[in-house]
């Protein structure tokens, strides 16, 4: 079953390792990401990143959709990291399995603007975070699990 | 219920309750610190904590120090004669981490043995294998 789908730039980090998967009592982790799949060097680097006792899968955002959809990750307490709104757009219009969305971490580019300490979003992500929303996604903002949930629709409201 | 102690040389206490907050979050902040400074001596906090640990006996302590058999390791190693204390050296973030997030009912030996281990295992040189095979569902 699915436990929870982070959206994280930064994919597995140290607050992702040990806060939200021991929180979340996950036994495997799923970072979907068309970039990364690209990237032999970067991955290599998040095998070192993975905590101990838990499997780590990396696939493309199109491997992941077909994974999910078929009931082969059913088994698991699944964590899945997403790099970017886009590509969770993506992911919850292929998996009807997934109702909720934490936002960890976006990056600060030109064109963005800041709604919590650490998630900027871009015009086109609004408008995708918009869509997402009148489906009924929850889209909540959280660093770290001890956090108070933050609707990502109040934080654009307020801006 | 559990208190963690970290009580270290200089600032190193101070500065990974910072960093154990940055990762964990609000969890760190009822860590207690301890940072010796020269002309200070720690067994004035061991006897400081003592009293606050006989007043809590149903309290489970978690002291961990930075340096084995160093003053402030030895100071606490003091306090090892209540039954609700541990005092664990070699203080590094991993143990930290697994004290913080691990499981929160009292540790066993067994427990105690896993924290090592894992604060062990968090030492290495880092090498990247590029040709690992790619795990799958």
């Amino acid at each position: 079953m699915i436990k929870c789908v982070r959206v994280d730039h930064r994919l597995l980090h140290g607050q992702v390792a040990f806060s939200w998967t021991k929180f979340l009592d996950a036994d495997c982790i799923l970072i979907a990401s068309d970039n990364l799949m690209n990237d032999e060097l970067k991955m290599s680097a998040i095998r070192l990143a993975k905590p101990t006792g838990v499997k780590l899968v990396m696939k493309s955002m199109q491997d992941s959709i077909k994974a999910l959809n078929s009931g082969i990750t059913d088994k698991y307490n699944l964590f899945i990291i997403i790099e970017s709104i886009e590509d969770v757009f993506k992911l919850t219009n292929e998996v009807a399995a997934i109702t909720s969305v934490n936002i960890g971490g976006m990056k600060n580019e030109e064109d963005r603007k800041q709604l919590s300490k650490a998630v900027y979003v871009s015009a086109k992500d609004i408008e995708l975070i918009k869509i997402m929303s009148s489906k009924n996604i929850e889209l909540e903002v959280r660093l770290v699990p001890s956090e108070t949930k933050k609707n990502i629709m109040d934080l654009i409201k307020g801006e | 219920m559990r208190k963690i102690i970290i009580a270290t040389h200089g600032d190193f206490a101070s500065g990974i309750k910072n960093s154990l907050t940055m990762i964990a979050g609000d969890l760190a902040n009822d860590i207690k610190i301890y940072c010796l400074y020269p002309g200070a001596s720690a067994t004035e906090f061991a006897d400081e904590l003592r009293i606050e640990i006989i007043e809590n006996s149903e309290v489970e302590y978690i002291i961990l120090t930075d340096l084995f058999g160093a003053s402030v390791c030895t100071a606490m190693s003091l306090l090892t004669i209540y039954t609700n204390v541990v005092v664990l050296a070699g203080l590094n973030l991993n143990i930290a981490l697994e004290v913080l997030l691990g499981k929160s009912t009292k540790l066993t030996s067994d427990d105690i043995d896993d924290l090592l281990q894992s604060a062990k295992d968090g030492i290495q040189q880092i090498k990247l294998n590029t040709e690992i095979i790619e795990e799958d569902f």
